[in-house]
């Protein structure tokens, strides 16, 4: 204790030091929050404007009776489909998740049967929630 | 002045503080606007240049019927080969009667926008006749059709020469002055193309192997009033596709649907197609369907062309 009091004789200049260090922590910590929020912010606003699917095709097979969808992932970002409606009413689908990386494409089944001649809205959904969307008739 | 400043900061600490607060803060709402507005921008250039782009699918095919324009190269006359069914007025191309390989005519159909033609069975098709040339008695020539297969080159050199006699057909069996189809095949190996104005050529002949007498064979070209079936032409096992970009920039194929009600079957294509220009794609695998059916091309941007077959 003597040896700590030769080395520090003035016990007053602890208390500066402290609240330095901890302003700095703290300062550290908020700027860290702070940058970590605008990269998750930004990473989510660029992967949303990103987005970009297309229908290639769309066929009513009539050997299932199911509805058969082609899509094409021309964005810049992987997609995952997180939901299909049919006349705005949800419908399974398969394979699901479905994920498609950048320049993927494959078909997906809609696990409803369809009627010659009917009129369907179709509308595919991300988990970001971009839209794709269009009717189709059924032949 | 800076020493002015710095002893200004050194009375009041706070300050210092304050201005470290409000860059930091600063800098990130900078990084975030500039984050946003590239990316924006990056997308918004995407979506022009798609917006802009423009393809079409000019010809759908897989069959090349003779025609009889001329196509000139090197002062020389060649009849044109086309991916469309007869639409001229009909010719006939006579030759002797005696004992030998008489050329009938000679077809082109040019390489432009072909990087290669894939190997496949080709089916030649002749439309042939042995026709009365006098009156009297009259005893029929025996003879066939064949080809001579090349690659000419734009200044009328030969490229290469593919393949001599070759598919040659049954005699011809019809009796005299009646029309007849025959065909034969060939197997077209893979040929990658040297230079995109070169030609394919296809030599047509008719061999006679006995002489007739008062009677003489004849091969005709471009009658509309026959159906494509019985029409002189070179059927591929290939389906050709012909794709025209009138958009304002480079076009890159990436996908080619071929659409029944049978069955719908993507191919997956790799073609760049400039601004302005024509290309060509031959693909070995693809059949296309007897019936009504639907080609559709993707571009990478995800365009979309449709060609419709009804």
């Amino acid at each position: 204790m003597g040896r700590l009091s030769r080395i520090l004789p003035d016990k007053r200049a602890i208390t500066p030091v402290l609240s330095n260090l901890l302003l700095m922590v703290v300062a550290v910590a908020a700027m860290s929050i702070a940058a970590t929020a605008t990269y998750v912010i930004t990473t989510n606003l660029r992967e949303t404007m990103s987005e970009r699917i297309v229908v290639e095709d769309l066929w009513f097979n009539p050997s299932t009776n199911k509805t058969m969808v082609y899509v094409h992932n021309v964005g810049k970002v992987s997609v995952q489909v997180s939901a299909v409606y049919i006349n705005h009413i949800s419908w399974s689908f398969t394979p699901s998740p479905l994920i498609l990386e950048i320049g993927e494409h494959c078909w997906f089944n809609i696990t409803r049967s369809w009627n010659t001649g009917s009129i369907y809205y179709i509308d595919i959904i991300t988990t970001r929630g971009t839209h794709v969307g269009g009717y189709y008739k059924a032949p | 002045m800076l020493e002015a400043i710095t002893k200004r900061l050194e009375l009041d600490k706070r300050g210092i503080s304050n201005i470290i607060v409000v860059m930091l803060s600063l800098i990130l709402i900078v990084i975030i606007v500039a984050n946003v507005i590239l990316c924006g921008y990056q997308m918004n250039q995407f979506d022009q240049e798609r917006i802009q782009e423009n393809m079409a699918i000019t010809v759908v095919g897989d069959a090349l019927f003779a025609h009889e324009e001329i196509t000139t190269i090197a002062a020389a006359n060649y009849r044109t080969f086309r991916l469309v069914s007869a639409d001229g007025e009909g010719t006939n191309f006579d030759v002797p009667e005696t004992v030998g390989r008489h050329l009938c005519f000679r077809v082109l159909y040019p390489l432009a926008g072909i990087s290669s033609i894939p190997a496949s069975t080709w089916t030649m098709y002749y439309r042939v006749q042995r026709y009365r040339t006098a009156a009297g008695l009259v005893t029929l020539p025996v003879c066939h059709a064949d080809v001579d297969i090349l690659i000419r080159e734009l200044n009328g050199t030969i490229r290469a020469n593919i393949a001599t006699n070759v598919a040659s057909s049954l005699n011809v069996a019809a009796g005299l002055d009646i029309w007849e189809t025959v065909n034969a095949t060939y197997a077209w190996t893979a040929y990658t193309v040297v230079d995109q104005t070169d030609y394919l050529e296809v030599d047509f002949y008719i061999e006679v192997t006995t002489a007739g007498t008062r009677s003489a064979p004849r091969m005709r070209i471009d009658d509309p009033s026959l159906l494509a079936a019985d029409q002189t032409r070179v059927m591929l096992s290939s389906g050709i596709f012909t794709f025209k970009n009138k958009g304002s920039s480079t076009s890159h194929l990436v996908g080619l649907w071929i659409n029944n009600s049978t069955n719908h079957q993507r191919y997956v294509i790799d073609l760049f197609v400039n601004s302005g220009e024509e290309g060509t794609y031959i693909r070995g695998d693809i059949n296309l369907p007897t019936e009504n059916f639907m080609v559709k091309v993707v571009t990478e941007r995800g365009n979309i062309a449709v060609f419709t077959n009804y």
